[in-house]
């Protein structure tokens, strides 16, 4: 027994369009949903990130309250470093002559004794600080000492100059003369001299302490 | 029904969400993303002011030693030239150290280039021995006005005969010497604006 199929083609045909219709309508509202639901999470994260924004900004409001109730103390710094700047620039280069006195008193020899001391520190130009732009501390001179003197021998000269060159921030030890007092007395009078260099300022001279 | 029809409605479909994803969630990705740079500048804005408030926070609790330190310094470097106060420290010294004070010439004012300073250059003349010497040169270091001795000279003082003692430490000696001291006026000295000006660029 055969089938026969009293649907017409056109029916079927449209059903098969319904159908379609259908679907590619559901698939579209599907789609439209879903970008939807991606919209409202996107306004609840942009209502959430201002919602921590302002928070934010509240905290952060709070915090510059607090430092301008507290702008005096950040005023007191200022003013601190601003004098400590000042102590800097006076002090550069500073010697300790006392020190000096002291050095020259260790290393003179027994057989000599001094008639003249000297001693000066190179006038500093303006603003300028402990840390000298180029050379190291032990090549930057800073001042000078000169001596005069009488000693016995020769010997007891180059003594001097070798302990001289032995004391720290002192090099260029020189003599500048040496002069028996008289024929075959072997007592000689003498000049020397030595360059001060940058370790032999004192502390806040090389810019290491701010207070006076 | 149209052969058409699904056509027609995936494209009305696409074309409403292009329409939706371009008007709508486009814009509102764009503003989320605007105020997470906000917030991510506000968080970077707290730290930045959470550090600055603890470096007031410790300035706070370091005022008082801050407060001394400034103290210390208007005091070597005072905001006159106040030489009365300058002859009793240095008279003071020379009687802490027993050498004669001998003679004092302070120098004319001279006002630093920065115009924040004014160097007072005097010249001064000690005797004593050599230990007495070097022990006020220790007190001129530590005083309490900054002073900064530039040149010294040792010799033997000249006695009454005139004739020059030469050793170095049980004779007397004469210290001259180059020393200078400090003051923020920058107007000190004669014929100065009277009392403190400090930062001003007229001279002594």
């Amino acid at each position: 027994m055969s089938q026969i199929n009293l649907l017409p083609p056109e029916l079927r045909q449209r059903q098969a369009i319904r159908r379609n219709t259908s679907f590619v309508i559901v698939v579209g509202l599907a789609v439209l949903a879903l970008i939807g639901l991606f919209y409202f999470f996107q306004l609840q994260r942009l209502s959430q990130t201002q919602s921590d924004l302002a928070d934010q900004q509240d905290r952060n409001t709070n915090l510059q309250s607090q430092i301008d109730a507290l702008s005096q103390f950040a005023d007191l710094q200022s003013e601190l470093a601003a004098k400590q700047q000042l102590v800097a620039t006076i002090f550069v280069n500073e010697v300790s002559w006392s020190s000096a006195l002291l050095d020259v008193s260790r290393v003179i020899p027994d057989a000599s004794y001094l008639t003249n001391l000297t001693g000066q520190i190179t006038a500093t130009v303006a603003g300028e600080t402990a840390a000298p732009t180029g050379g190291t501390p032990e090549t930057t001179l800073i001042g000078n000492m000169s001596f005069a003197g009488v000693a016995n021998q020769t010997e007891t000269i180059a003594t001097w100059i070798t302990r001289l060159e032995e004391v720290q921030g002192w090099v260029n030890a020189w003599v500048n003369s040496a002069q028996e007092d008289a024929p075959s007395s072997r007592i000689y009078t003498f000049s020397n001299g030595l360059d001060l260099t940058q370790e032999a300022a004192t502390a806040r001279g090389q810019g290491e302490v701010t207070t006076p | 029904m149209n052969r058409r029809a699904p056509l027609v409605a995936g494209a009305i479909a696409l074309v409403v969400a292009i329409l939706a994803v371009f008007f709508l969630v486009l814009p509102k990705m764009k503003d989320v993303s605007e105020a997470q740079d906000q917030l991510q500048q506000a968080e970077d804005q707290e730290i930045t002011l959470e550090a600055q408030l603890n470096s007031l926070q410790d300035a706070q609790q370091e005022a008082p030693q801050t407060e001394q330190e400034i103290a210390a310094i208007d005091a070597a470097i005072p905001p006159t030239a106040d030489l009365p106060e300058l002859f009793r420290l240095l008279q003071s010294a020379a009687d802490r150290s027993a050498v004669d004070f001998f003679s004092f010439t302070p120098g004319t004012p001279v006002v630093d280039p920065s115009s924040s300073y004014s160097t007072i250059a005097s010249q001064l003349t000690v005797s004593g021995g050599y230990f007495a010497i070097d022990e006020f040169l220790f007190l001129l270091e530590t005083l309490q006005r900054a002073a900064k001795v530039t040149t010294l000279a040792i010799t033997p003082s000249t006695g009454a005969t005139g004739e020059a003692t030469t050793t170095t430490s049980s004779s007397t000696l004469q210290l001259q010497m180059t020393v200078e001291f400090y003051t923020t006026d920058t107007s000190a000295g004669p014929g100065s604006i009277p009392g403190p000006t400090e930062g001003a660029t007229t001279g002594a």
